[in-house]
């Protein structure tokens, strides 16, 4: 087991530079002016001659003028000390422009997942339990619903019917201006929670349909097992059957989601945050994409980088865990 | 040629400075008949306290201004009360100048800054502001030079109590010219953005170039009485030493900017430090650094350009919510008033990011108090239905700037005029306009805005000298065929598809056109009204749509790009005081980032020349020579305005007092605003 684990940190930093040079090399080849792109809006605040004078003082500040292997040591030296530059739009520390999105995002997809699982699990088992009834279809057809509409529809029906028509939730944003001046501790967490009782609807919403369904077919799948006939023949009660038996068996592909959305915690949704204003990562990620802000880009992409293979070797473990079949070597 | 634009930046600056901090004028806007349904502002009031008159700026002697006392007006409040919170749809968390001015920014900067020692009015005069100046002298010295000596009124104070003396306003010259300041960030020339222009104060350069700590052209003169010196000329030298440029910094018809200059708190940017003036000009004394500077003003998220505490406008800052994209103001209880007396009765301002999408149905729920200057007809009618429930109210102002089509003029076919023209005639302005406003906006035929007091005094004459370029196909073949695009893709006469010319190299010039649609969804409007008229008239023309990345517009709109576009659709506004003169210059250096249109014309350079180099008093001649602009421009077709918005502010009925137009702060509609 710890051959295996370090077997996989040393594949992990293996592809982690690997990719770091992928992503580096496409960095480089978007045909974009990371100088022109730190310097935009400010053409016109002097002479020409200066203007060109500062791009070549700025590039050469960047490292720009250096060759790209260079460049890339650099850019790869820095980062291990976790300095990811300066964000070309926000004029701050990457770490800086990170922090308020990502708390904004974990918690956003924390609730989501605690309420998700909340309900999921006991709707998977109930549907496989309850397989072909009216139950079932009609668990079926609303959770297809969440799983096949496109998430913006559903974020543009949900503002038009709660937020716009009914008025129960506000539109957009995540507390009221000004409540912190005159509200209580309690106002205004009541208040943030009725911010964001609608973009967490929506994502819980949307998530119901695959999860719900992947429990169901495990289930069914585990159901259908000799070890279930033989509970059930020996006169366990249906509950236990169900519950102790059925379910801890069909566990083993769950843990595999389940841990997938534990890393799914770090990114945020851009749909969701875009039309509910709401400061997350997906929105950052975003916005630093079609601002050119490759400092952010670069620093987000190696982070999710090593979260996917970090996560996959946390998944891995997982299995070993809460199926003793399985043995890592 | 960039003489021009050298000496003209020291407006710039101004400018910057001003849109922090400027003040309404003694003739704010009253609504609009244009359907406004908000309160008259305090002006149309019972006053019974009216500003005095001051005197005009002249040379020569001591000129004393009376510091105006604090204005009462029937129906408003005498102390601040109730809360506003506005939409806007960019925010971050920069709030000092020099790093970048997103919307909310802006909003939150004209709110937090002030004490300038010159304000702009409504009526497009610049003047000095008698609650900040005492008194002023305007001397003109022998070598041509010009010194503006300034009296502060000793009631000044920054937001946290401090006195605001002379030494601030010397100081705020010494910080953003100097050496340390550019070295704070590795963002580039940030001092040179803080304080763009101010090479024409002699001594300026040397000081910035760090070959002197004593910035000569900065005297302090006592407590609360400093100068500022402009050089009769500024010449400007390469790295090499090398003379570079010469530019006359008089006259300038707009040179009492030359004496605006607003407060730094110098004890929170550079604490244990002062000014110091040992007769040859100013000096920072102490352990000022750019490290100190980083400590102080770019540390994390405590410094200054993120948590501006101390400051000197109507309010001051209170808090930036970065996981919500709120800033929260509080009425400065030390900010002595506007320029005419008038202190802010909103006792706090929020001003929340909006995503523009829902940026209607987060008005209408209630989640902002306050939406700012939206266009649009799907927008402003959705917006007015809801004022026809009487859970709104709102206030309309013409836009001083316009939608339109930039003709590049230095490549292909739209280096002719005639050929501009033709794609003139090919327009049907009108429509467009009627579809993209819904009625809510009008064309105008030339570089020019409904504000502007050259146009909006004299629009009969101005129109008449206009050409509308109405749509005319004939005289869009008409113009072609007198620029010799007579020809078709083998040589031959040209009878159908698309026309060619024969250059004098013997090759053929396809009139071909690339078209970048900055607004997608004014080019979709655009494309049907004009691409089949243009090419009935010979012409062939490829739309591209702006695909949100801002590389991708910089690059369109300053020519960056591998295509070489020969029609922009974008919009444009107006600095508060427009300056045409930087936006002409001949020398392909400063086309795109400064001439957007990449033309040389040396009739249309001399015009706006002529109007720069106007005596500040010459009105009428600054009106003459602005017309030979317009005039000049609408001929050239250099752009071609497709719709002027009427702006719509939207608030809640309980806002009183407010009006505000294109020339007119927001800020200062806000000082005089309150809420019941």
């Amino acid at each position: 087991m710890v051959k295996y684990i370090i077997r996989r940190f040393i594949y992990i930093i293996f592809v982690f530079f690997l990719i770091s040079v992928m992503m580096f090399a496409i960095y480089k080849a978007v045909p974009s002016d990371p100088v022109r792109m730190q310097l935009q809006g400010r053409e016109q605040e002097m002479r020409p001659e200066q203007f060109e004078r500062l791009m070549e003082q700025t590039r050469r500040q960047l490292g720009l003028d250096k060759p790209v292997y260079i460049q890339y040591f650099r850019w790869m030296g820095n980062m291990l000390r976790l300095d990811f530059g300066r964000s070309a739009t926000h004029r701050r520390p990457v770490i800086e422009v990170i922090k308020a999105p990502m708390a904004n995002t974990i918690m956003l997809n924390v609730i989501t997942m605690v309420i998700v699982f909340i309900i999921v699990i006991p709707l998977g088992i109930r549907t496989a339990v309850k397989k072909g009834s009216v139950f079932d279809s009609s668990v079926q057809v609303v959770t297809i619903l969440g799983y096949s509409l496109p998430t913006y529809i559903i974020c543009l029906f949900s503002i038009f019917l709660f937020a716009s028509t009914l008025q129960w939730f506000p539109v957009g944003g995540s507390v009221t201006p000004g409540l912190d001046l005159t509200g209580t501790k309690a106002d205004i967490f009541f208040d943030r929670v009725w911010h964001i009782v609608l973009p967490i609807g929506v994502m819980v919403f949307t998530s119901l349909g695959s999860l719900t369904r992947y429990i169901r077919a495990t289930m069914i799948d585990a159901l259908r097992m000799d070890y279930i006939r033989t509970a059930r023949a020996k006169g366990l009660r249906e509950k236990v059957v169900v519950y102790s038996h059925a379910f801890r068996n069909s566990m083993i592909p769950f843990v595999t989601a389940m841990i997938g959305w534990l890393i799914s915690l770090f990114s945020g949704s851009l749909m969701v945050e875009t039309i509910f204003s709401w400061q997350g990562m997906g929105r950052l990620f975003y916005d630093a994409l079609v601002g050119s802000d490759y400092s952010v880009v670069l620093a987000l992409g190696m982070f999710y980088v090593l979260l996917g293979l970090v996560g996959n070797l946390i998944i891995d473990i997982a299995y070993t865990v809460v199926d003793p079949r399985v043995r890592l070597a | 040629m960039k003489k021009l634009l050298a000496l003209s930046l020291a407006v710039l600056m101004i400018f910057g400075l001003l849109a922090a901090c400027q003040s309404p004028s003694d003739s704010s806007p009253a609504p609009t008949d244009s359907g406004s349904n908000s309160s008259p502002a305090p002006n149309g009031g019972d006053d019974d306290a009216p500003p005095p008159v001051q005197p005009s700026v002249e040379e020569g002697d001591w000129i004393e201004f009376t510091q105006p006392s604090v204005r009462s007006v029937a129906g408003r409040p005498t102390t601040p009360s109730g809360k506003l919170a506005v939409g806007e749809n960019a925010m971050n968390v920069d709030f000092m100048s020099g790093w970048g001015n997103l919307g909310g920014n802006a909003r939150v900067k004209e709110l937090i800054y002030g004490l300038a020692t010159v304000v702009y009015t409504a009526d497009g005069e610049f003047v000095i502001d008698p609650m900040v100046v005492k008194a002023l002298l305007i001397e003109t010295n022998a070598d041509g030079s010009k010194t503006y000596s300034f009296k502060l009124h000793e009631n000044l104070k920054f937001s946290d109590g401090t006195p605001v003396k002379a030494e601030n306003y010397a100081f705020a010259a010494l910080l953003a010219s100097s050496k340390e300041m550019n070295d704070t960030t590795d963002e580039g020339g940030l001092g040179a953005q803080l304080f763009t222009g101010s090479e024409v104060y002699r001594g300026a350069l040397d000081y910035r170039n760090g070959k002197t700590n004593v910035f000569s052209g900065v005297r302090l003169l006592g407590d609360y009485e400093f100068s500022m010196t402009v050089d009769a000329e500024t010449i400007y030298y390469d790295e090499d030493g090398n003379e570079e440029d010469r530019e006359t910094n008089f006259p300038f018809y707009y040179q009492l900017t030359y004496a605006s200059v607003s407060p730094e708190p110098i004890h929170i940017y550079a604490p244990g430090c002062s000014v110091k003036d040992d007769g040859q000009g100013v000096y920072i004394d102490g352990p000022f650094s750019a490290e100190l500077l980083r400590s102080t003003i770019d540390n994390g998220s405590e410094g200054a350009r993120y948590n501006p505490t101390v400051t000197t406008g109507p309010y001051k800052f209170l808090s930036f919510d970065t996981s919500a994209l709120i800033a929260t103001l509080e009425v400065n209880e030390y900010f002595p008033g506007d320029y005419e007396g008038f202190k802010p009765m909103i006792k706090n301002i929020m001003v929340k990011q909006t995503q523009s999408e829902t940026l209607v149905d987060e008005y209408i729920s209630g989640g902002v108090d306050m939406v700012v200057g939206i266009g649009g007809a799907q927008n402003i009618n959705a917006l007015l239905d809801y004022c026809d429930t009487g859970a709104s109210s709102y206030f309309d102002f013409p836009r001083y700037g316009y939608g339109k089509f930039t003709m590049h003029c230095s490549e292909g076919p739209t280096q002719w005029a005639e050929v501009r023209r033709a794609i003139a005639y090919c327009m049907d302005r009108e429509e467009i306009c009627r579809q993209w406003t819904g009625g809510y906006g009008v064309i105008v035929h030339s570089r020019m805005g409904m504000s502007q007091w050259m146009y909006n005094q004299n629009v009969e004459l101005v129109d008449s000298k206009l050409n509308p370029y109405t749509v005319n196909l004939d005289n869009a073949v008409e113009e072609l065929v007198s620029n010799g695009w007579v020809l078709n893709e083998n040589g031959d006469p040209y009878e159908s598809g698309v026309r060619y010319k024969k250059l004098d190299d013997g090759s053929l010039m396809k009139l071909h056109l690339e078209w970048f649609a900055a607004n997608v969804q004014v080019g979709a409007i655009c494309d049907p009204l004009f691409t089949p008229n243009l090419e009935a008239a010979g012409f062939s023309i490829t739309r591209t749509d702006y695909d949100g990345t801002s590389s991708a517009f910089n690059d369109a709109v300053y020519g960056y790009s591998e295509v070489y576009y020969h029609l922009v659709s974008s919009a444009t506004g107006f600095a508060t005081a427009d300056s045409p003169w930087y936006y002409f210059d001949p020398d392909p250096s400063t086309w795109g980032q400064w001439n957007s249109n990449f033309i040389a014309d040396d009739q249309i350079y001399a015009a706006v020349m002529g109007m720069k180099n106007t005596e500040p008093t010459d009105k009428e001649g600054f009106f003459s020579k602005w017309l030979d602009f317009v005039v000049r421009f609408n001929e050239l077709a250099l752009d071609l305005p497709i719709y002027s918005d009427l702006y719509h502010d939207f608030f809640i009925p309980g806002l009183k007092g407010y009006a505000h137009s294109a020339s007119y702060p927001w800020s200062g509609a806000i000082v005089k605003a309150w809420v019941e």
